[in-house]
């Protein structure tokens, strides 16, 4: 459930909603993102960390696969899983760095007393064009985790 | 490798993946974040990703939802008549109707959206574009709605993964 709740609202926030909100302009993303960073960050992590520590433990509670380090390195259905666990962390690490970007813009611009300068400006649209970059590179290693796993029973 | 399995299987779960996480996102996160800010951001985020949403969200409720049908006739000793019979069959069947469910509370939820929307839109056309108590109580009625559904979809669609994920084990 973690897992799906994870892979799903990466690519919906990558993919289809920051897309969306970069249209609607400065004032308006800036003010959505400012609002969901945290709890946005709060329940991705919380995703991630919970798919990741139930997968280790059903991995060590696979019928038939123990020890689980002989499998691991010396069957298919071994090489699948720990390709599949190898993405998901690329994929938190770069999910993470794309959340630091987003949390570095909403800084700056709540470090703001007035109209942002045009030097503020464009670093607040680098960290967002950034964010918004690795959010997408972020959820393909999360989707290739997802396919190695649901592979690993078939090879 | 039973190949045309491998990939239906994958679909199934690429595509369930993102409807669960999106209707959760949304229902969750999403929506009570933009209603609580101001009239103004809640207009033009509707604006620019209502239509979107519902056009993600539905196909990926399409393809998961056809893709389960497939994907039982193809599993080997598994079939359409085992639906409600062994326990795999009742959970399956359990998963099924929720996910059903959600994707017609799913369309309810898009439906309210819309009309939201053209409330909006409505209030934005008019002369002195404010809002009046009787628009203000429709939009509060529609707001409550969408919201509800939104809640019940995301319960729905945890009922469908929980009891699909774990009808092998039953």
């Amino acid at each position: 459930m973690p897992g799906a709740i994870w892979v799903g609202a990466a690519i919906f926030l990558a993919w289809v909603f920051q897309p969306a909100i970069a249209k609607t302009g400065p004032p308006h993303s800036g003010a959505v993102i400012a609002n969901m960073v945290k709890p946005m960050v709060i329940l991705l992590h919380s995703a991630a960390w919970l798919t990741t520590v139930f997968g280790v433990v059903m991995a060590f509670r696979v019928p038939g696969r123990d020890p689980l380090f002989d499998y691991l390195w010396s069957t298919d259905w071994g090489t699948m899983f720990w390709l599949g666990f190898l993405f998901a962390v690329v994929g938190y690490i770069l999910g993470t760095v794309a959340g630091i970007n987003s949390k570095k813009m909403m800084d700056l611009g709540k470090s703001l007393t007035g109209p942002p300068t045009p030097e503020q400006s464009g670093q607040i649209t680098t960290y967002q064009k950034r964010a918004n970059m690795l959010a997408k590179v972020a959820s393909l290693p999360v989707l290739a985790a997802v396919a190695f796993m649901a592979l690993a029973q078939h090879v | 490798m039973d190949l045309p399995l491998v990939i239906t299987r994958l679909v199934h779960i690429i595509a369930g993946s993102f409807w669960v996480g999106a209707a959760i996102y949304l229902s969750v996160l999403l929506e009570p974040r933009i209603r609580s800010g101001s009239i103004d951001l809640e207009r033009q985020i509707l604006r620019r990703t209502s239509r979107l949403n519902s056009l993600w969200i539905t196909n990926a409720a399409v393809i998961t939802i056809v893709s389960g049908f497939v994907l039982i006739s193809m599993t080997p000793e598994r079939s359409m008549t085992d639906l409600g019979e062994s326990g795999w069959g009742v959970m399956i069947l359990i998963g099924l109707l929720a996910a059903l469910a959600a994707f017609f509370i799913s369309g309810f939820a898009g439906m309210a959206t819309a009309k939201l929307r053209r409330a909006f839109e409505s209030v934005e056309n008019s002369p002195d574009a404010t809002i009046s108590p009787e628009s203000e109580q429709q939009l509060a009625m529609f707001r409550r709605r969408l919201s509800s559904l939104g809640y019940l979809n995301a319960v729905l669609v945890v009922v469908a993964v929980g009891s699909m994920a774990i009808a092998r084990y039953v």
